[in-house]
């Protein structure tokens, strides 16, 4: 059976589990709320016991085997939920968090895999091994440096939040990043350069599964339609053969069971992935809104996936 | 050569500037405690190619491909906003991701030949020291991984607590393994093997051959450039070496007494030699 970690009202866990429902697949669910209260998860591993993990996962009147757990689809830390900050509870959201690193079958996503979407510049090496372009980028505060690339880009530039916090990417002049980066700004700035082309969201399963959809839009950031006064419309598409093998080997790299990977197709497509742009890779992708809008079967690859059946 | 939080291991920070010194190589060195606070990185990527530096007030620092890069310690960033360093709530919690994101991405594009390269790919950094410990065992090799549990308590008597010190929030266990106590220094293809003696004065030994290929074995998973791993070493032909602690800064090495003092300190004065002589930045590639 799967294993879903989350919390029920996180509408991503929701969606999956309705899926799994409806598709009448066995899997058990452990609210994240729940951890450290009515949940408990044992390992053990080491010893003589070379590479092997056992352990369990235990309610308050049965248990689950970690035998009987073919895949995790995790959730934790996504929903809005407030979680108890008991020493129990934070003992328990440790060993969740372990029990995702250390489980040998598939995992979406292991949680030190999914720390990279953390930093976007930290993806940046291995979107490029993978035979991507990414943007010519700034990261820092201090005039003199931005200055001589915006000059260099004709000031046709855009800003974006360094970390994982998801921002509105807003195009910006060379002005308001002087005026930014200048006097000792608070925080350092990620300015890129701006390029042209469709936005493409790619969801990776399992390692070779690739879902991909175009984003048809005027907006500069197609995922905030609503704030930016544009409409957007999402269509399924099937990426060229090279394309998709370098989001396999980039979803490798990154060691990503489940990536969501957010590439610039060039105006009038390419086979080349060298043509194509990679902004970033989402290591816990909401999926969820790409599956209604554009009927991609995400929930069934996942299921099978993790169901052992992919 | 850049070492930044030297200041934490005074030994191994003069070893290194020994070797500096002889090879008539500058030495910058930034406190741990200023390393994003004060001196900020900054990194450009401009078709496809990294550069990156640091901004001290106005100043302006870049490390090329030549350059030797080692960040021994690094601090946690502390809280930063609009009304100072303590800036509050959430506003505060923001600037410091973002300060940690620059920070953590600049590990991974910074085009320095780097020792124990951080960054949010980076084993030795990621993983806890547990973790790491527990992904040793291969079969059939001189080394193998504790007995660990975690979860409540067991309720068999051989199991104790791991050291809070060296675990997170995480109720851990472990069946303490048979053998004397060691620390290994594993660094430029090297063993030092030291029986630990916290009383006394510490012994360098032999290592086996087949545990110092574990060991090497073990750094290169960890892609760590210098390690530090603490073993419980049955006696000879009595089954692997158990590993208890890993750590990538050169904390055991501050503390080792004696010859094997002086062992880990030639062991260490080599590796830095061949690292600032490494005139190609072997480790200069883009990860």
């Amino acid at each position: 059976m799967i294993l879903v970690l989350g919390t029920v009202d996180e509408l991503v866990s929701a969606w999956f589990m309705a899926h799994l429902v409806a598709r009448e697949r066995p899997f058990v669910f452990v609210d994240e709320r729940q951890l450290g209260a009515e949940v408990r998860i044992e390992l053990q591993t080491g010893g003589d016991d070379a590479d092997g993990v056992s352990g369990r996962i235990c309610f308050p009147r049965w248990q689950v085997a970690l035998g009987d757990i073919s895949g995790i689809f995790s959730r934790l830390g996504t929903g809005s939920a407030t979680l108890p900050e008991t020493a129990a509870a934070r003992a328990e959201r440790a060993h969740a968090a372990a029990l995702l690193d250390m489980f040998p079958g598939p995992v979406a996503n292991r949680s030190t895999a999914a720390w990279s979407n953390a930093s976007k510049p930290a993806q940046y090496g291995p979107i490029i091994a993978a035979g991507f372009g990414v943007p010519d980028t700034l990261v820092a505060t201090g005039w003199p440096r931005a200055r001589r690339l915006l000059d260099s880009w004709d000031g046709d530039a855009i800003v974006k939040s360094t970390g994982g916090v998801r921002s509105l990417v807003k195009a910006v002049t060379p002005a308001q990043v002087r005026g930014a980066l200048i006097g000792g700004a608070s925080a350092p700035h990620q300015v890129q350069r701006r390029v042209v082309g469709h936005n493409v969201r790619v969801h990776l399963i399992g390692g070779r599964t690739a879902l991909a959809c175009r984003a048809i839009t005027e907006a500069i950031d197609y995922r905030h339609p609503d704030l930016t006064g544009h409409g957007v419309r999402l269509e399924a598409i099937v990426l060229p053969p090279r394309v998709a093998d370098a989001c396999r080997r980039l979803a490798r790299d990154l060691e990503l069971g489940f990536g969501g990977i957010d590439l610039v197709e060039p105006p009038g497509g390419s086979p080349d992935p060298a043509d194509w742009f990679c902004f970033e890779v989402n290591t816990c992708p909401g999926y969820l809104w790409f599956e209604q809008h554009a009927d991609l079967r995400i929930s069934v690859a996942l299921a099978d996936w993790l169901g052992g059946r992919a | 050569m850049v070492l930044i939080g030297a200041e934490r291991c005074p030994t191994a920070r003069a070893v290194v500037r020994a070797v500096a010194r002889r090879q008539v190589i500058e030495a910058v060195e930034v406190a741990a405690d200023q390393w994003g606070v004060t001196i900020r990185p900054w990194l450009t990527l401009s078709d496809g190619r990294f550069r990156a530096g640091w901004l001290e007030g106005t100043r302006e620092v870049e490390l090329t491909a030549a350059d030797r890069l080692w960040v021994i310690a690094e601090d946690p960033l502390p809280r930063q906003g609009a009304d100072g360093p303590e800036g509050a709530g959430d506003d505060a919690d923001y600037l410091r991701a973002e300060w940690l994101a620059a920070r953590q991405g600049w590990h991974g594009a910074c085009p320095a030949s780097t020792v124990n390269r951080r960054g949010l790919r980076a084993p030795a950094f990621t993983y806890a020291p547990w973790q790491l410990a527990g992904r040793t065992s291969e079969r059939h090799t001189a080394l193998r991984s504790p007995r660990l549990a975690l979860g409540a308590p067991p309720t068999d008597a051989r199991w104790v607590e791991w050291p809070a010190s060296r675990r997170g929030a995480e109720r851990l266990w472990w069946q303490p393994a048979d053998g004397a106590l060691h620390v290994a220094v594993v660094a430029g293809g090297e063993v030092t093997l030291c029986r630990w003696a916290p009383h006394g004065v510490e012994a360098a030994v032999d290592a086996a051959p087949a545990l110092t290929a574990a060991l090497l074995a073990f750094a290169a998973r960890c892609d760590a450039q210098y390690l530090e791993v603490w073993l419980a070493v049955p006696a000879a032909g009595d089954g692997p070496a158990t590993v208890l602690d890993v750590n990538p800064e050169p904390a055991a090495f501050e503390r080792l007494t004696g010859a094997a003092g002086v062992a880990a300190g030639c062991h260490l004065s080599r590796f830095v030699g061949r690292w600032l002589d490494d005139a190609a930045g072997a480790d200069g590639a883009i990860r």
